[in-house]
């Protein structure tokens, strides 16, 4: 009897680990890429140095958006933190016509002038990525992500139970040896971040709770917009008056917020009917200062910029929400957390890979006639290529076309992002064309060889490659480089790892899978 | 790790994943909404904290009941249960919507 | 930096820990240990993961530490089984 629930647990854990386990791997790799999304953006902006002061570059935001939307409908402020330099400034135009995304929103630097040379959405494409997907409208996408992230907590949960003896095994685990190392991969790297999985699994699903789960709201809440206004302290939408009356100088007004939250810093801006008698500025505080991610806002009247009051949401419901998203998104870890989240995820990215990797080597061996193995196992195998291999080229190609493609191009942004898309299709293309044994092989060494080119044209292409950086102590440039190493590294490792496993296939042994970056995890 | 034991059918596989998702997410959902009314109706909790406290647990009831689905010994009585408890609660929350009016 | 201390505190609990596991003990400490002093060990590797947690949460008060604790756990416990993968080869399983 006991048997039989381990039994169907594990069946569970295959299936429910495989079927969006592409989609997951995709999400933890971006995912964890965006824990450093800030200092990603950095590199990509390498013409962009020194810190930003959120006051000023208030003002500067508000001086760039009066000359291109001063009869906005709203304005968006996000802020330069203490990690970044720019402030991305979006706006709702007052006409009924939807705009395109590009012509709404722009990258400032300190003075407020809009970055027009090497245009990029740098790493919070990386991180919009992790749950919005692309190409693809990003209501859908956050649905599907919420599906891959419950079959995630029910892979973990019933992984654990299949695997409990693994627990006491622990101290028994191994990298990288022998027939086993995939299972070794996944295991290690399953057991060892359990707590971040679990936490990181379960807090994104909160981060887009009433989207999955509307019902606890509406049990409740006749109108979401009344949920919204108990917990956010904002009306809905205000009416404009129609009578213009020139918008309160923000600058005094994020220090005066800044003073009420003993010096932290403000984050974000909305001012909503700017340039109208009745616009109303919210300012919510960094997220960077707490675990909450939900923070104190201050409402100031447009005109006059007086201080109408200040909100935080009460109650400990909220309060466990706020910490939870705060604890997903990580903005609050300081440098040595934030390597931690960074290793974590990686795990967690690995584990997923192995995962997936590890259904067609335990298929495999029990194929009829492994040399033309059934399709669902052929789609799997060329599906495990384009998302593994595939991606990290992806990523690596978006690298290198932000240093490569011409300064001044138009739509520089999109190009930079198809570029990510093409590669990612074409390692998908080439895994689909050539034998799988092969196309993995291939295709983990042009990963690594794209990564390990990232420095390389960096320094030709900028003044600020690895040596001038670690000799003008440029931590951030440094460790970015150095990261494209150990990952480039990963890559060709694991390249001629695998190819040496299918030598040894060829020679008669079982055919096995390739080891990925089990020895680096 | 596929299933060698030869009891479970194509139909009781079929049975075990519509319990495990399209049921599941009903009967989560009822739950969810039982719980926000209980919290703010019964227990004097604020209805925002009470809405956002039923949403969290829901993750995780929609995590078990998952497991559950699978892992239960017999397809009937998973289903008798979930028909059970579903009827159940549908009923309260019904009755509780009619009893107090939303916000 | 400061996750040096709490760390190396951690790693030395999960090696202890391993230590009083029966069959870590001939190629940890090259001899089997007493029933008294697998107890003690096994106490010792707990208490340890306990003094790691103090450290952090007198570091950075109980919240925040918390949440190191629970990073640096994970890479204790990465150190600890990668120092033991070097010390001793492919055990049979």
């Amino acid at each position: 009897m006991k048997d039989s629930l381990r039994q169907s647990m594990a069946l569970f854990h295959t299936w429910s680990g495989l079927l969006l386990g592409w989609l997951l791997f995709a999400m933890f790799a971006t995912g964890t890429a965006a824990y450093f999304q800030d200092e990603i953006t950095r590199w990509m902006q390498p013409e962009v140095t020194g810190d930003a002061e959120p006051a000023t570059a208030a003002e500067g935001a508000m001086r760039y958006l009066n000359s291109v939307a001063p009869d906005a409908k709203s304005w968006y402020i996000s802020l330069p933190n203490s990690r970044s330099a720019t402030t991305q400034v979006y706006w709702q135009p007052s006409g009924e016509r939807p705009a395109k995304r590009v012509e709404t929103s722009a990258l400032l630097d300190r003075g407020g002038h809009a970055i027009t040379s090497r245009e990029t959405r740098g790493g919070f494409f990386l991180y919009r990525f992790h749950f919005d997907l692309h190409y693809m409208p990003v209501l859908w996408a956050r649905y599907l992500v919420g599906v891959a992230a419950m079959f995630m907590l029910v892979a973990i949960l019933s992984g654990v139970i299949t695997h409990k003896k693994i627990f006491a095994d622990f101290f028994m685990l191994r990298f990288g040896k022998g027939q086993r190392s995939w299972l070794d991969a996944h295991n290690v790297t399953a057991v060892l971040a359990l707590p971040f999985h679990l936490m990181i699994t379960f807090t994104g699903l909160v981060t887009l709770a009433s989207m999955y789960m509307p019902w606890g709201i509406a049990a409740n809440y006749a109108e979401q917009t009344a949920f919204s206004e108990a917990v956010f302290g904002r009306s809905a939408e205000t009416v404009p008056s129609g009578r213009h009356a020139p918008l309160a100088d923000l600058g005094p007004l994020v220090r005066n917020a800044s003073a009420r939250w003993n010096g932290e810093r403000v984050g974000y801006i909305s001012i909503a009917n700017p340039n109208d008698a009745v616009a109303l500025i919210e300012m919510s505080r960094a997220p960077e200062a707490a675990f909450g991610a939900r923070g104190q806002t201050a409402t100031f009247e447009g005109a006059t910029g007086r201080a109408i009051g200040t909100h935080q949401a009460t109650g400990s419901a909220l309060a466990t929400e706020s910490v939870m998203i705060g604890l997903h998104t990580g903005r609050f870890a300081e440098w040595g957390l934030r390597w931690l989240y960074f290793l974590s995820g990686l795990g967690g990215t690995v584990m997923v890979g192995s995962g997936l990797v590890l259904w067609t080597v335990k298929r495999r061996a029990r194929l009829s006639d492994p040399s033309c193995p059934h399709l669902g196992f052929r789609i799997v195998e060329r599906l495990n290529i384009a998302a593994i291999a595939g991606l990290a080229t992806g990523i690596a190609v978006y690298f290198l076309a932000n240093r490569l493609l011409p300064l001044e191009m138009v739509d520089r942004t999109e190009r930079e992002i198809d570029s990510l898309f093409l590669a990612w299709l074409g390692i998908g293309l080439w895994g689909i064309l050539r034998p799988a044994g092969r196309a993995w092989t291939e295709a983990l060494a042009i990963a690594g060889a794209c990564f390990a080119a990232i420095p390389l044209v960096n320094a030709m292409t900028t003044s600020r490659g690895l040596l001038p950086s670690l000799l003008a102590g440029d931590w951030t440039f440094v460790a970015f480089d150095l990261v494209m190493l150990v990952l480039a590294a990963g890559f060709l490792l694991a390249a001629v790892r695998s190819a040496q496993l299918r030598t040894k296939a060829k020679d008669g042994a079982k055919p096995r899978g390739a080891n990925r970056r089990a020895t680096s995890a | 790790m596929t299933a060698r034991n030869g009891t479970i059918g194509r139909g009781e596989i079929v049975a075990r994943l519509i319990a495990a998702i399209p049921a599941n997410y009903l009967l989560t959902s009822a739950a969810t909404a039982c719980i926000a009314r209980l919290l703010w109706r019964g227990m004097g909790v604020d209805p925002a904290n009470a809405s956002v406290a039923a949403t969290l647990i829901s993750f995780a009831l929609f995590a078990i009941l998952a497991l559950v689905a699978f892992g239960a010994r017999s397809v009937v009585r998973l289903w008798l249960w979930l028909a059970g408890s579903g009827l159940t609660l549908g009923i309260t929350l019904w009755f509780s919507l009619s009893a107090g009016a939303r916000i | 930096m400061m996750h040096i201390l709490p760390a190396t505190v951690i790693v030395a609990g999960f090696l202890a820990l391993a230590a009083s596991m029966k069959r870590h003990q001939r190629d940890l400490l090259g001899r089997l240990l007493t029933h008294v002093q697998t107890r003690s060990t096994r106490m010792a590797g707990w208490f340890l993961l306990g003094i790691g947690w103090a450290v952090d949460a007198a570091l950075l008060g109980p919240a925040m530490g918390t949440i190191v604790w629970c990073g640096e756990l994970s890479l204790g416990a990465a150190l600890t089984v990668t120092a033991l993968n070097w010390r001793t080869r492919r055990p049979s399983r």
